[in-house]
């Protein structure tokens, strides 16, 4: 039972008496990550060395992000989750067209190579910027400072809501949080010999979302990691492919001896991979 | 919009009224991940970090400053690097049951 604050349990739920929180829609009870901002940057990939493009978000700490990255020119509004690796065909096991994301306290630097050469067009990356820090902060830190007077907002416990910094909210209206659409849970078996394979299926939204993924790890079935995962010298990787119509999982096998099956877990955001 | 019921709030200048579900800044029509607990952890190599919740959690993992897959059991996060500093967020939303 939650008896401060304001919660909304699901349908079916009593708001009163419920102690599970997976049964709440939300609560400020608990803290949800806060979109500040959604960034496009244009990143030129050239065909040798890595192509860069830099964001100064100002926060003084390293924000929470996601990532997204438009890997192949043709494919102009697919976007690959940060940190793939995957083949420039993409289904080919080479691995060498690769995106990568770093976040500073004031800069974010969003990075693209294609090590087989391939390169020399323009790509683009969509980044989810969080009000939330990855970092612990010290409490003189002003982040992105007051926030506005209106609107609903819960502070975390023990911060006087009306001198609260914006990082220091577990909900506000000013900010966005990531809303839940759908989750599906996928298994794709990479039969022995084979290098590569994927799977999609629709969600029904008529514009790329927001996805993250997850994988049962292959080798020790009693773990889990997140998506992506993987690049050389590991043994299999996984990336996550944003359209209009579908959700296509990749999964890339470097070793393969047996066959093997990959599980994979996909929560698909209503949250729109575009800065409109 | 999706729906009239429930609780919804826009960001500035939107009209709850007209504004679609994805503008929403939250709706009790949606629901939003939960964090259980976020964290920091200096250099040290194969660190865990204790959840507890007896089943697979959501989470997101960054080692120094890059999102990388970390490895979520049933009680604990393994984080930890030998010479990076890692960060995490758990959610309280089941990964695969």
């Amino acid at each position: 039972m939650i008896n401060y604050g304001m919660s909304i349990t699901k349908f079916g739920k009593n708001v009163l008496s419920d102690t599970d929180p997976l049964s709440y829609v939300f609560t400020s009870k608990f803290n949800t990550l806060k979109i500040w901002k959604v960034i496009e940057r244009p990143i030129t990939v050239p065909t040798s060395g890595i192509g860069h493009a830099f964001y100064t978000h100002g926060f003084g700490y390293k924000p929470a992000y996601l990532a997204y990255y438009q890997l192949d020119s043709d494919r102009s509004n697919n976007w690959f989750v940060d940190r793939t690796a995957i083949g420039s065909s993409l289904g080919n096991n080479t691995l060498d067209r690769r995106a990568s994301t770093t976040v500073n306290s004031d800069t974010i630097d969003f990075s693209i190579e294609d090590a087989n050469g391939e390169g020399g067009y323009l790509a683009r990356v969509i980044c989810f910027i969080f009000v939330d820090p990855i970092q612990n902060i010290f409490p003189t830190t002003n982040g992105i400072g007051k926030n506005n007077d209106y609107g609903i907002k819960v502070s975390a416990p023990g911060i006087d809501v009306t001198k609260a910094k914006t990082h220091e909210l577990f909900i506000s209206s000013k900010y966005p949080g990531l809303k839940f659409h759908m989750d599906k849970t996928v298994r794709l078996t990479i039969a022995a010999g084979g290098t590569y394979g994927s799977i999609k299926f629709e969600h029904g939204l008529g514009y790329p979302p927001a996805v993250i993924g997850m994988v049962e790890d292959f080798n020790n079935t009693t773990l889990h990691d997140s998506i992506p995962f993987g690049r050389v010298p590991q043994p299999a990787a996984e990336s996550i492919e944003s359209d209009k119509d579908f959700i296509t999982v990749y999964v890339t096998t470097i070793v393969s001896g047996s066959d093997i099956t990959y599980t994979m877990k996909v929560i698909v955001f209503k949250d729109k991979i575009s800065v409109n | 919009m999706a729906d009239t019921l429930g609780i919804k709030a826009t960001p500035p200048g939107m009209n709850v009224e007209i504004v679609n579900a994805r503008s929403l800044s939250f709706s009790s029509s949606h629901e939003m991940h939960k964090i259980k607990k976020q964290g920091e952890n200096q250099p040290q190599a194969a660190f865990e970090v204790f959840h507890g919740l007896n089943y697979w959690p959501f989470f997101l993992h960054y080692r120094d400053g890059i999102r990388t897959a970390g490895q979520a059991s049933r009680q604990n996060l393994k984080t930890g690097h030998a010479t990076l500093f890692t960060y995490y967020y758990i959610f309280y939303e089941r990964s695969l049951l």
